[in-house]
């Protein structure tokens, strides 16, 4: 019985927010707010649930240092208060640094050299001429892309410069059109899902 | 410029219901006609699939099952198809979840892939340890030490009781054969790219939406081994695998859409140039 309930609930606002593409109506409105509403009482329960097993819980089991987390949490706070504005400020300086180191211990490798590394195609890929003309597109791509970013020197500001740098721009407008269709090949893909649902589950038409 | 200004006028304003109306029809259409379109495999997620099948009995592959509700229509066919193939190739599951929904989402997936069916017992040969939060660092403190971030699993039981947990004692990077990342988030599969195949050198393979791929191929193949591109790569998973389920009765459904998007996208353009090109 419970499923079947879902399942008409699902439906139905499947249907309310798809009234969107007709325009905003106060239907599509309910069903963004009954999503909101339980997407935030979701996040809190799985929030609490995380400081209660990595904070609480520890505290409580005799690991004492863990208090220190949960005091900090609890300063983040104080942001709500004129006052005590600045209490707010420690956990997050605490958390910004935190982020920051953790990610530059992999930033260097992964986003510098590694990524210099794996530009380096071979322009003659014995017995694969497609692959050996692609390598080449890609190499003459990375280098104008990357002569279009310079900005402050002279010398590249001559004829061929300025032809290379034209065509990075348009090999950039190509990437970003790459971009564009696979932002529209996201969203049809969740709609895809939505109509599957509708017509084989809900209306069991398949 | 006036039977031109306005053909192109119209042309270049069509009525969004009109578009989004005809990408409902043209879709529900084909959920009840399939064409059968062909599913062409690309070497991304041939990758994906090399990844898994180079995996030995007993090896562990840590999930990250971050995907939300939002992109569930493709996630979940192609996290229950991996965990399918993990599963015949005898390997050990971990799964935590970076994203609030995921957990219950799971739940669901569960369900299509019965574990218990295959032989799989919960704790033995995979475990489910829920929603973590913290970002990149938690994702280092996972890989340094597992146990020491997850006291008791999504359940509430007591990760020092399940016998896979105690293989993973610090240092858990070391224990760990394969990363597999599901998300909807570009900066988590960066962040487990650094902290993961960046640091300590793993096989870090990803399920991601098709708009995110963009931001993780520069990763590719070098820092991230194989790419499953939504939808359509859960598609390509399935048919490499031999297991059809969702997400190729869905590929039709894509197919049409997109080539529906195509033409009002040639339509659009034409009545632009029809009114700022060809007719002032």
């Amino acid at each position: 019985m419970a499923d079947v309930i879902g399942l008409w609930i699902s439906a139905i606002l499947t249907i309310m927010i798809t009234t969107l593409a007709w325009k905003e109506t106060p239907v599509s409105k309910t069903a963004e707010h009954i999503y909101l509403g339980v997407m935030t009482a979701n996040t809190l329960v799985q929030a609490w649930g995380n400081i209660n097993s990595v904070g609480i819980q520890k505290i409580m089991s005799g690991q004492i240092m863990y208090i220190i987390p949960v005091v900090l949490g609890i300063m983040a706070y104080a942001r709500y208060s004129k006052e005590n504005f600045w209490l707010y400020r420690y956990p997050i300086a605490l958390v910004v640094g935190i982020g920051v180191g953790t990610a530059m211990s992999g930033l260097v490798g992964g986003k510098v050299l590694d990524q210099i590394k794996g530009s380096f195609w071979s322009l003659n890929v014995p017995g694969d001429i497609g692959a050996s003309v692609n390598n080449l597109i890609m190499v003459i791509t990375l280098v104008s892309a990357m002569i279009y970013f310079i900005f402050t020197i002279k010398a590249a500001r001559g004829p061929l410069m300025t032809q290379l740098s034209a065509f990075g721009r348009y090999a950039m407008m190509a990437a970003f059109g790459y971009s564009f269709a696979n932002t529209i090949a996201t969203r049809i893909n969740q709609y895809a899902g939505r109509i599957a649902f509708l017509m084989l589950e809900w209306l069991q038409l398949g | 410029m006036g039977e031109n200004g306005g053909i192109g006028k119209t042309l270049a304003n069509l009525p969004t219901w009109l578009y989004f109306g005809l990408i409902i029809l043209a879709m529900g259409y084909i959920t009840l006609y399939p064409l059968g379109f062909p599913v062409p495999i690309t070497d991304q997620t041939r990758n994906v699939y090399n990844a898994i099948e180079a995996l030995q009995p007993g090896d562990i592959i840590l999930m990250d099952q971050g995907y939300g509700a939002g992109t569930i229509a493709f996630h979940e066919p192609g996290f229950v198809v991996v965990f399918r193939h993990a599963m015949d190739k005898g390997a050990k599951i971990v799964i935590v979840s970076t994203g609030v929904e995921s957990p219950m989402l799971l739940e669901r997936a569960l369900e299509k892939i019965q574990p218990e069916a295959k032989g799989y017992e919960y704790g033995v040969d995979w475990v489910h340890l829920g929603y973590v939060a913290g970002g990149e660092p938690s994702y280092a403190s996972i890989l340094g030490d597992i146990n020491g971030l997850f006291t008791d699993d999504w359940e509430g039981t007591s990760t020092s009781s399940l016998p896979l947990m105690k293989e993973l004692s610090a240092p858990t990077n070391e224990k760990i054969d394969l990363v597999y990342i599901m998300t909807a988030g570009g900066d988590v599969v960066e962040g487990w790219i650094r902290q993961s195949a960046v640091r300590y050198d793993h096989t870090l393979i990803t399920q991601v939406n098709e708009m995110m791929v963009p931001t993780i191929l520069p990763y590719y193949p070098i820092n991230c081994d194989g790419i499953m591109n939504g939808g359509v790569g859960a598609a390509e998973y399935e048919v490499l695998s031999g297991y059809a389920g969702e997400a190729v009765k869905l590929s039709d459904m894509m197919t049409m859409g997109g080539l529906v998007v195509l033409v009002f996208l040639i339509l659009g353009n034409i009545g632009y140039f029809m009114t700022k090109g060809g007719g002032s």
